[in-house]
């Protein structure tokens, strides 16, 4: 199993081996556990959402096509969509856009595929790092809110007093700050 | 390239989020093969939104998880029931509506709080706004149902330092869906990471149902939805250091007596 890539394990899990399962969990589980831990700040709930997301993929039946882009940001996507899930029904917030793997297919651009290798470049996440410092602290716990806990731009909108267009400009604005930086980084 | 006054570009980021409604999400689709400006844009965006999860620490994983997860998803094979049977669930059932116990409320409201008729204009403009920006995300459904109120109590403030905090906590009916609205003034101002937590309260027990911040103007507002079997018999609202607890950890600031059966 060792020396099979991503795609072959996965196609092995959608034809039920276990084995293929457990290779997979091998390579990814610091990732995924990383991002649940990161998410949810609670090690009871980083467990769960580990629990469910290799669940996932034992149980979904789309599978993954590597012709979209890299195993890796397919199960960090699923990871994501199911950590949000899971603190939305933690706050008692519904779920107003429950998210699957679909949506990687809606976003995912198929003529191109994604070249970041988000597991193995350091370079990238040094940068990543440095360009955050770039943002205020307004920005930084605006992405905080959004990406790592899945509060939707009405809720932060709600929940800071604003207009749900000044959230969706800070947002804007605060990943052009981090590609303006990620982009002299990688220049420098 | 204007849409209800709105430039349809402006709909990359909540395309990029996955908020759009789906009239909206085509309208983007259309639109970015026809805009060069979002061309080049949202692949960059939706580049560097990609990039966020880089920022996290790798950390090391319990040795233990693997028997755990591995049992979990080997054991619904086995016809137990799949252990992420809520994943991409509906969260919200159907919820009955409770006319007799929104009428009593009315009624022992204007009885007992005068000083709440005050800002009740004020409370119900701010739900009208909720659920504006609600509808604004949507596709225009939470305009087209109108809110109920279910029940609704003044809230209490639970220490002299928020003495003259004022406020109503409010059971809605919308659709049959329910939320949780409430409305405080007269907060102190949070400061950096603080925020407001608000806690659902029965038995002893405390869920965290969600946390505001508030600004000079000394106004909070929460909305939260309820799930159908859990009930609570008071909501209580806590200063914290952040919006992140889940136990309540900083000072009491006001609760109220609204219960919610869980039906």
């Amino acid at each position: 199993m060792s020396n099979l890539s991503d795609s072959e394990l996965m196609r092995k899990v959608m034809e039920k081996k276990r084995c293929a399962l457990e290779e997979l969990y091998d390579r990814y589980v610091k990732l995924v556990y990383s991002f649940a831990l990161r998410s949810a700040r609670n090690e009871h709930a980083a467990r769960e959402i580990v629990q469910l997301v290799f669940t996932r993929l034992w149980t979904t039946e789309s599978g993954f096509d590597p012709g979209k882009g890299q195993f890796a940001n397919w199960i960090l996507t699923i990871t994501r969509n199911i950590a949000i899930d899971y603190m939305r029904k933690e706050r008692r917030h519904r779920g107003a856009v429950s998210i699957g793997p679909e949506q990687w297919e809606q976003i995912s651009d198929p003529s191109r595929p994604d070249p970041v290798d988000i597991v193995a470049n350091e370079s990238l996440k040094e940068g990543i790092r440095k360009a955050y410092r770039h943002l205020s602290e307004s920005q930084a716990e605006l992405i905080e809110r959004v990406y790592w806990q899945g509060y939707t731009l009405s809720e932060v909108a709600l929940m800071n007093r604003e207009p749900l267009g000044t959230v969706k400009s800070r947002l804007h604005q605060s990943l052009k700050i981090l590609r303006r930086h990620l982009l002299v980084e990688r220049e420098g | 390239m204007t849409r209800d006054g709105q430039n349809v570009c402006e709909l990359c980021i909540p395309y990029l989020l996955g908020e759009c409604s789906a009239e909206e999400r085509e309208q983007y689709e259309r639109h970015l093969r026809s805009c060069p400006h979002c061309r080049r844009e949202f692949p960059e965006l939706r580049r560097t939104w990609r990039m966020l999860p880089l920022e996290m620490e790798p950390v090391e994983v319990p040795a233990d998880l693997k028997d755990e997860v591995m049992n979990a998803v080997f054991a619904q094979r086995a016809g137990r029931p799949p252990a992420d049977s809520f994943a991409g669930a509906e969260p919200d059932g159907p919820v009955k509506r409770l006319p007799a116990e929104a009428a009593e409320g009315k009624k022992r409201f204007w009885r007992k709080y005068g000083f709440a008729a005050a800002i009740l204009p004020l409370f119900i403009a701010s739900v009208v706004w909720n659920f504006a920006l609600l509808a604004e995300k949507g596709a225009g459904n939470a305009s087209a149902a109108p809110a109920q109120i279910v029940s609704f109590k003044p809230f209490e403030t639970a220490s002299p330092a928020f003495a003259s905090a004022k406020g109503i906590a409010c059971i809605l009916d919308q659709r049959n869906r329910k939320k949780l609205v409430l409305y405080l003034y007269n907060l102190p101002a949070t400061k950096d990471s603080e925020a407001y937590q608000v806690w659902l309260m029965r038995n002893g027990q405390r869920r965290n149902a969600g946390a505001f911040r508030v600004g000079n103007d000394g106004l909070g507002v929460l909305v939260a939805d309820l799930r159908p079997g859990e009930g609570f018999d008071s909501v209580g609202v806590t200063l914290e250091p952040n919006a992140d607890g889940t136990e309540p950890r900083g000072r009491k600031v006001a609760g109220a007596p609204i219960r919610s059966d869980g039906t």
